[in-house]
């Protein structure tokens, strides 16, 4: 098959001809920086609550919106980080650390524009990474077959278990969990329709969207109600956004460098943007020109998160594109949005929806343009909406959960779902066992047990089916190294220090 | 309650849980004689196992860490007020499907926000006017996003 003709690129062109596609993007990286500028609004439930809204939409329009949602709200979140301390998506926390120092310096303007633009240089390079990468990806995939699937599926659940704050068991159980929901509906096999309840509703098992607003949305606004109220006051003036050619000539290698590191963390199955960012501000640490001076308040601090965040944008959709495996939370989500339009992700999308791909493409690269001007221009007016009072904050977005799990598929019963997955979600957060696995799992859940039972009747019951295959048993051992590899190495560094 | 006993709690809960799958695949249609995968309560049965051994895993990790963590676990709400606060929210939540089959979706919304922001607002600072107002504002934007954008069709309630 060909997949590394210029159609890949082109074919999807034509659907720019529509001015739709533009109002989409800009609305998508508008609402999107607004979102994520907010702090305890994060990318994933901006995602999660606006999937209603484009369910009418024409897919290709959809997706404008949503990818400009994405992009916009993964940087957006660094704006709260840098005026407030407080990172307004998770994938900013490490902006904090020398952004907050900036602007206690007067210096929050040149920081935010510091922050855009290697935003902007951060998503352009990984489009270009994810045009080149998957359709070689997909290609490879065609030929898995339901065990590799099984295996892939595997990794990116340990993984997400892994680098979910806190304990691994309880990651794994939420991923368990996960799967578990996966199984109300009709058994893809034998057709017995199992855990319905009498409801037609559940026939075709429990919609993802209304979990994962619940889940994302309606339980972190439970959250802050049960905390106490805080208010916001941005004394910052922000000013000189547009940073001077010396400082973008000092900060060009960082950039370049965050960004391969946020395309390749980001690529990982399961391993996101907070990831990344941490990671890209840890190698400026250890490498970077100024590492002494990294945490009071210098531009290289801000440039390396925030390129290797938004650059993580496009390395977490191609797992997500190629194998419907998700990177992180925020592209499970933005499966959902697919999955919704009739859409299946995975290498066969590359074969039969090569516009579609290719709108992807064009789209996520207009958000990273429409980005930058947002970014530049709005950076003020963010400012000040980051005081917003939570007390008219929370209802509203509460209202737009219940109305939008409604409007998915005009059920009452979908908002039931939603009220369940809230306070089910809530009482998991203070628990504290991870979200992000739950929702991974349920969104794997169905492709998962298809793809084990086939590999399992088509081997007449054996096992062992599973590592014959090389490529399949090569995911299972990734498997392994990710569950035991940790816990091995912690072993490893006491001996070596009792040896010592 | 400290961490430590929640964690066990919920290593229980959960232990409890995968038993009662497990039961209930069990009276799951079997066929006799046929690959085990190919039955309906094969896969439940299997995730039910993989839950039960994860719910020990938890209890056996919390009980190790013995010592180290016998701190408060930090109450849910921070204030009694907060916890009112929290249970109002839910009880609104589930009030708002009723209202809004009976009244329709625009005025379930409107008395959902007016409900939750006077709850929100500090005592002593409410004003009413305003807070109508803000809430006829959001009522307004959800009913044009939805009504007149995506038309989706509503359950008629006996307004709007």
């Amino acid at each position: 098959m060909e997949l590394f003709s210029f159609d890949l690129y082109l074919s999807g062109l034509h659907f720019f001809t529509n001015p739709l596609m533009y109002v989409a993007s800009f609305f998508g990286v508008l609402v999107g920086v607004v979102f994520g500028a907010l702090p305890g609004l994060t990318a994933t439930m901006t995602i999660a609550v606006f999937i209603p809204f484009t369910f009418g939409l024409a897919p290709t329009i959809s997706f404008a919106f949503l990818l400009g949602l994405y992009s916009g709200a993964v940087y957006g979140g660094s704006i709260s980080a840098i005026l407030i301390n407080i990172p307004g998506t998770p994938s900013a926390i490490a902006t904090s650390l020398d952004g907050y120092p900036m602007s206690q310096q007067g210096r929050a303007g040149e920081a935010i524009g510091i922050s855009t633009i290697s935003s902007t240089i951060g998503g352009f390079l990984s489009v270009i990474v994810l045009m080149f990468a998957a359709p070689a990806i997909a290609s490879v995939a065609l030929k898995f077959s339901a065990e590799e699937y099984v295996g892939i599926t595997l990794i990116g659940l340990s993984v997400i278990a892994i680098i979910s704050p806190g304990s691994t068991v309880k990651g794994l159980i939420s991923g368990v969990f996960g799967l578990v929901i996966g199984i109300v509906g009709i058994d893809p096999i034998t057709g017995f329709p199992r855990f319905i309840m009498g409801r037609a509703e559940l026939l075709e098992g429990i919609d993802s969207i209304p979990v994962m607003i619940g889940m994302y949305g309606l339980s972190e606004m439970l959250v802050q109600i049960s905390d106490v109220q805080y208010s916001i006051v941005v004394k910052q003036k922000i000013s000189k956004l547009i940073p001077p050619l010396k400082d973008l000539k000092r900060i060009l290698g960082t950039v370049i460098r965050s960004s391969f590191i946020g395309v390749i963390i980001g690529a990982l199955p399961a391993a996101g943007g907070s990831i990344a960012s941490l990671v890209a501000y840890g190698q400026e640490k250890r490498f970077g020109k100024r590492r002494d001076e990294l945490g009071t308040g210098i531009i290289e601090g801000v440039a390396a998160p925030e390129a290797a965040n938004n650059a993580s944008t496009g390395g977490a959709l191609i797992p997500m594109l190629t194998l419907g495996i998700p990177g992180d939370a925020m592209t499970a989500v933005l499966m959902g949005g697919l999955i919704i339009q009739g859409l299946r992700p995975g290498p066969l999308l590359f074969q039969q929806q090569m516009p579609f791909v290719s709108s992807i493409f064009i789209s996520l690269l207009l958000s990273v343009v429409f980005m930058c001007i947002i970014g530049l221009v709005g950076a003020k007016y963010f400012a000040k909406l980051i005081g917003f009072p939570k007390k008219y904050l929370i209802p509203a977005i509460l209202v737009f959960c219940l109305v939008g799990s409604y409007a998915i598929s005009n059920s009452i019963f979908d908002i039931w779902v939603l009220i369940i997955s809230g306070i089910v979600g809530f009482v998991m957060r203070k628990l504290s066992f991870p979200i992000a696995p739950i929702v991974l799992g349920m969104i794997l859940g169905p492709l998962f047990e298809s793809n084990f039972r086939r590999s399992l009747m088509l081997s007449e019951g054996n096992w062992a089916t599973f590592v014959q295959r090389p490529i399949s048993l090569g995911f299972l051992i990734v498997v392994v190294l990710v569950l035991v590899g940790p816990m091995l190495l912690k072993r490893f560094n006491k001996v070596i220090i009792r040896g010592n | 309650m400290t961490r430590k006993r929640s964690d066990i709690i919920a290593g229980i809960v959960l232990f409890a849980l995968a038993g009662l799958l497990f039961i209930v695949a069990g009276f799951m249609p079997t066929r006799q004689g046929s690959v085990q995968a190919l039955n309906t309560g094969f896969y439940p049965r299997m995730l039910a196992v993989i839950m039960a051994v994860l719910s020990v895993l938890l209890v056996l990790e919390t009980v190790r860490k013995q010592g180290q963590e016998a701190r408060q676990m930090a109450p849910w709400w921070k204030t009694k007020s907060a916890f009112t606060m929290f249970l109002a929210t839910l009880v609104l939540l589930v009030l708002y499907p009723f209202v809004m089959r009976l009244f329709g979706f625009a005025s379930a919304s409107f008395l959902f926000i007016t409900a939750l922001v006077w709850l929100l607002t500090e005592k002593g600072q409410a004003k009413p006017v305003k807070i109508l107002g803000i809430a006829a504002a959001i009522t307004l934007v959800v009913y044009i996003v939805f009504k007149l954008v995506l038309a989706i069709p509503f359950p008629m309630g006996l307004l709007i």
